[in-house]
């Protein structure tokens, strides 16, 4: 059973980790008051909604479609085909989704953002907290029924909104058909990384029509923290990993798949956030941008604006102001003093990833992410210089992730990702925690992602043992106080302890 | 006028300041009537610019040694007391220049050199620092004095001194109407609370105008964040070198100029309460300055120096993250949550000036309040339409006609009209202790408050000095003893009463609490060094609670040295 103990390591060092980050910050886990869901009329769902479903087009069938005992809700453990129903239901969060709009963060959210309608019936909440709703990725239908919307982020807010295919895919010639052919009938493949990467994106990161803004956050919207490999290993798995590793092969106990999974996510949450920042800048009105409940301009169009905050990393100006202030003493980098720090998230790892690929030297000065890097640090970036750059470096990323992608991994392509990302790491993480942070995150998937092919599963060497005993102390420094949603104790003194932790690992793979 | 006393002047400006004082004194012939003298002010070289001459232009006349008894100036005292540049060599504007070359200086230079590309950089030739830390203009046709190294002094306040240094020590000087001064001679009326706030605040809030702008990235290089100014307050702690016209006594030509220095008003300012008047006037003036700094730079979105995020408040963003978050819990107002907000506490005071105008009258009141509101309301609308707001309708509704910059002027101008004496204070006091239900005053707002407080109470507690009137036919000699009595009743008033008013007071604020958390005190003299103190002070914004704040003003409201009086 080399991979459970894969996966043992793996949630140990980074996803049981990354929740002692993050747990803390999030307000989206208050108790649902039971009575709360009970009072509710079947009115709350719109008549848009029903018809819709009058008008026939693709729409949710719901979980009730899967969950039979002989088909999804088998009574297997975690990873057992044939259970992916009961597992979701019984482990995973994203049931969760629409009942936490009844929350008290929830309901202050809406009563904060002006709304008129409660969190659980608007369509800016409901677009991720209940896809059903009206999925922007599925366009020509809306559907969801109050049963729909109780399921919260179900089986097809993922897979596809299943009223085409729910037939077909139970019968002998599905596994014939095409990714095309499933496509068309409204499927989502989710096999390929860069897909399930998207997949994961469309929320996790954004999309327009889902678009977690500083408004929201400002409002008590947990901030998007996303990276794909702690976010995927800490999903209870309704599907067999031994399968995600196999087809990354050469062999499932010698398998690439960690570190395909993270470089790819890296991408591609990168290529959605691109994607977001374009339509925040092709959208936004000089005028206006209060927002009705559904997120729309009162013309119709969704609502983008700008200068967009959530661009920005949180904690360049959410600290409390100190002096002596370790900011000035660490000095702006390439910045202006006082500029905006973009993309300190998704973007600072980005450039070892792509320039492996040969692809493009994202790490130079005239780079499409240098050019963009640098408008956005102005407190009102020019949209069309932004919408120019961000377009050049989304192809950019398509096509590194396609590279990547046909490869079988190698351990010493990996083992120079873990050796790039150490040293980038130093960088990023005195500029800022979020960069800290994801050299961390990175760090520890490629590192099981060496482990796995090297085909010391359950056997760690004392090298891997030592760089495991430095991502631990790394990791310390990152943590969150009590009482706090910011790194209020995070300076470049630990910075620099960090630093000395990422040369160890620099070092150790030389 | 005795020949002896404008002789010994005569002696001292020419060896002191040279022969343009005599040159300018010419003019300026004693024979002639005054305003009439001249219709074009010219120095000694013809010029009717008024140019900048430095301290030593004033340090001969104005450098007594406090408490020096020189027989020969004492006429001269009873309108002013001649000692203001040896008390100004205490005062932290002297510092301005110094500091530019200092340890922060330094510091603040390397980063801005970095930051704007140029490693020749120099903080003390930036005319951007100079124009607050030194005496450096940038109007078209000025001049610059020769030593920044005084920093802030006479003529930054006074005005460029060239057309007036000769005449104004001239008793009839002070018939001459202070717009006439400040338009043909270049001297500002410092007397008028209205137009000493607009000078004050030109640095300490801002004036785009007069290239008076701290900008968000001096702040990130380590520029000392702006506090919140009380200009009383401010002004106490300079130390105050001027006596208001009340603390005076008689002197010559009171009733002249009195009529050509307050203009418009139907009452003797003598029975004004000059400070609690000013605290009213200043809280006003700094929302106006505020919001005409905002403005004036909302000009071109497409510029690179829109939006200045220097002119938003610093703790609306500069915070770490509370969980849970009081400030989710106290909500956004009428604002969307996650929009830069312009700073709270030039609003603190502007109630005192809306209720002054009103008096006992609610409903004219209530109609006041209600129509400040509406235009706040207004610029807030436009602040929210997208973060950093839409630059011309900010404009629009600062800077129309009737926008909110004319109806605060409008404001400060009814107040400076209007008398304002005990009764008045106490209605000013009780306006500044009851605090609406559910209003969280962030930590300047509330020292606004505080301040106001303290100077309104102490200057309630303490009835003016008793000064000796001048008798019909008085002598010169007469009148000299007579200025040296009134000095020196001043002077102990000054010690005595008010220091024990004041005392009263600031015992009651120490006792809640209020001065240490608050930080009351400010950098005043050689020892308090504002770097120096800037962890602590920091410290005690980030850790304010306004929940806190609002017991301790109940406290104070109920206190009875606040409600009895």
């Amino acid at each position: 059973m080399h991979w459970k103990m894969t996966f043992r390591v793996l949630f140990t060092a980074a996803a049981a980790a990354s929740v002692a980050v993050f747990a803390r910050t999030s307000s989206g886990v208050e108790p649902v008051e039971t009575e709360r869901l009970a009072v509710r009329t079947p009115d709350e769902t719109s008549t848009a909604v029903d018809s819709a479903l009058e008008k026939g087009g693709r729409h949710f069938v719901g979980v009730g479609g899967c969950s039979a005992a002989n088909c999804h809700g088998g009574d297997g453990t975690k990873g057992t085909v044939g259970s992916e129903y009961s597992i979701w239901i019984q482990d995973d969060k994203h049931a969760e989704a629409y009942s936490v709009l009844y929350n008290e963060t929830s309901q202050r959210m809406a009563k904060l953002l002006k709304l008129d309608k409660p969190a659980h019936q608007a369509a800016l909440c409901l677009n991720c907290h209940a896809p059903q709703n009206d999925p922007p990725f599925a366009g020509d239908h809306v559907h969801g029924s109050l049963s729909a919307l109780l399921d919260g982020v179900s089986c097809e807010a993922c897979h596809g909104a299943a009223s085409d295919w729910l037939g077909p895919h139970v019968r002998h010639d599905w596994a014939k058909k095409s990714p095309e052919e499933k496509a068309a009938l409204g499927f989502r493949e989710t096999k390929n990384l860069w897909n399930r990467s998207k997949v994961c994106a469309d929320c996790h990161v954004g999309e327009p029509g889902r678009d977690v803004n500083h408004d929201l956050y400002a409002a008590g919207h947990p901030r998007l923290f996303f990276e794909m490999s702690a976010f995927h290993a800490n999903m209870p798995a309704h599907w067999d990993r031994n399968d995600d590793r196999q087809r990354t092969g050469p062999e499932r106990d010698q398998s690439s798949f960690e570190a395909k999974l993270w470089a790819i996510g890296q991408l591609a949450s990168a290529e959605a956030a691109l994607e977001l920042l374009t339509h925040r800048a092709e959208n936004a009105r000089d005028d206006f941008v209060l927002r009705d409940s559904d997120s729309k301009y009162p013309s119709g169009e969704t609502v983008a604006v700008w200068p967009e905050f959530a661009e920005t990393g949180c904690f360049a100006c959410h600290h409390n102001l100190d002096s002596p202030s370790w900011r000035q003493k660490r000095g702006y980098a390439s910045r202006n003093a006082g500029g905006y720090p973009w993309g300190t998230w998704l973007f600072p790892i980005l450039p070892t990833v792509v320039d492996s690929t040969g692809t493009s030297k994202l790490a130079d000065a005239d780079s499409p992410l240098a050019k963009l890097t640098r408008e956005m640090a102005r407190p009102y970036p020019n949209r069309q210089a932004v919408i120019s750059s961000a377009k050049d470096l989304q192809a950019v990323l398509t096509k590194s992730a396609q590279t990547i992608d046909s490869q079988q991994l190698t351990a010493e392509q990996i083992a120079g990702w873990m050796k790039g990302v150490s040293a980038v790491g130093t960088s990023a993480s005195q500029q800022s925690w979020e960069g800290a942070t994801q050299s961390w995150l990175s760090l520890t998937a490629i590192h099981q992602g060496l482990t796995d092919v090297s085909g010391a599963v359950g056997q760690p060497s004392e090298t891997s043992q030592q760089i495991n005993a430095s991502l631990e102390k790394i990791r310390s420094h990152l943590e969150f106080p009590r009482g706090f949603d910011s790194p209020e104790n995070f300076s470049s003194d630990p910075a620099t302890a960090i630093s000395v932790e990422l040369q160890k690992i620099h070092d150790i793979l030389d | 006028m005795p020949t002896y006393f404008r002789l010994i002047k005569r002696v001292i400006w020419t060896s002191a300041a040279g022969l343009s004082a005599v040159a300018a004194f010419q003019t300026f012939s004693p024979e002639a009537p005054i305003a009439q003298s001249v219709a074009v002010a010219q120095d000694e070289l013809g010029s009717t610019t008024p140019q900048f001459q430095g301290l030593r232009s004033c340090v001969p006349c104005h450098n007594e040694a406090i408490g020096d008894k020189n027989p020969f100036v004492t006429m001269s005292r009873e309108f002013c007391v001649l000692n203001e540049v040896s008390i100004f060599a205490n005062d932290k504007h002297r510092q301005a220049y110094e500091l530019l070359e200092g340890d922060l200086g330094k510091h603040m230079e390397k980063i801005l050199a970095q930051s704007k590309s140029d490693a020749t950089y120099k903080v003390t030739t930036d005319k951007q620092c100079l124009a607050c830390h030194a005496n450096y203009r940038w109007k078209e046709g000025f001049e610059q004095p020769p030593l920044f190294e005084f920093g802030v002094t006479c003529e930054s306040c006074h005005g460029p001194s060239s057309l007036w240094e000769g005449p104004h020590d001239d008793p009839r000087w002070r018939k001459i109407s202070a717009e006439e001064k400040e338009q043909k001679y270049g001297m500002i009326d410092v007397r008028n609370p209205v137009r000493r706030a607009q000078q004050c605040f030109s640095c300490h809030v801002g004036n785009v105008q007069e290239g008076k702008v701290v900008t968000h990235e001096m702040y990130a290089a380590g520029h000392p964040p702006l506090p919140g100014i009380e200009i009383e307050t401010f002004s106490q702690q300079m130390p105050t070198h001027w006596r208001t016209l009340q603390e005076k006594g008689e002197f010559k030509y009171r009733e002249d100029y009195i009529k050509s220095n307050f203009p418009g008003l139907e009452h003797s300012p003598l029975n004004d309460l000059a400070k609690t008047k000013s605290v009213i006037i200043g809280g006003t003036m700094a929302l106006r300055e505020t919001v005409n700094l905002f403005a004036s730079q909302a000009v071109d979105q497409d510029s690179q120096a829109w939006p200045e995020l220097a002119v938003f408040d610093c703790s609306a963003c500069h915070h770490d993250l509370a969980a849970p978050s009081w400030r989710q819990k106290r909500g956004y107002g009428k604002s969307l949550p996650g929009r830069p907000q312009m700073f709270a506490w030039p609003e603190a005071l502007v109630k005192l000036g809306i209720r002054q105008r009103a008096g006992d009258d609610d409903a004219a009141f209530q109609k006041d309040w209600d129509a400040y509101h509406g235009k706040m309301e207004e610029l807030r609308r436009v602040l929210d339409r997208r973060p950093f707001g839409d630059p011309k309708a900010i404009q629009a509704v600062a800077m129309g006609e009737d926008g909110l910059i004319a109806w605060l002027d409008q404001l400060a101008n009814d107040v400076f009209k209007s008398p304002v004496g005990k009764e008045d204070a106490s209605r000013t006091l009780q306006t500044l202790v009851s605090l609406p239900p559910e209003t969280y005053p962030d930590f300047h707002s509330a020292r606004q408050l505080v301040w106001a407080i303290r100077t309104v109470l102490s200057e309630m507690n303490t009835d003016l000095p008793k000064f000796t009137v001048a008798p019909a036919d008085e002598s010169d000699k007469q009148a000299i003893d007579r200025a040296l009595t009134n000095l020196k009743t001043f002077q102990a008033w000054d010690s005595g009463d008010r220091a024990a008013a004041q005392k009263k007071v600031n015992d009651l604020l120490t006792q809640l609490e209020l001065t240490e958390k608050l930080r009351l005190d400010l950098p005043a003299g050689d020892k308090y060094i504002i770097a120096e103190q800037l962890p602590e002070s920091l410290k005690a914004i980030g850790g304010y609670d306004p929940a806190w704040f609002r017991t301790q003003l109940q406290e104070l409201a109920s206190s009875s040295k606040v409600s009895n009086d």
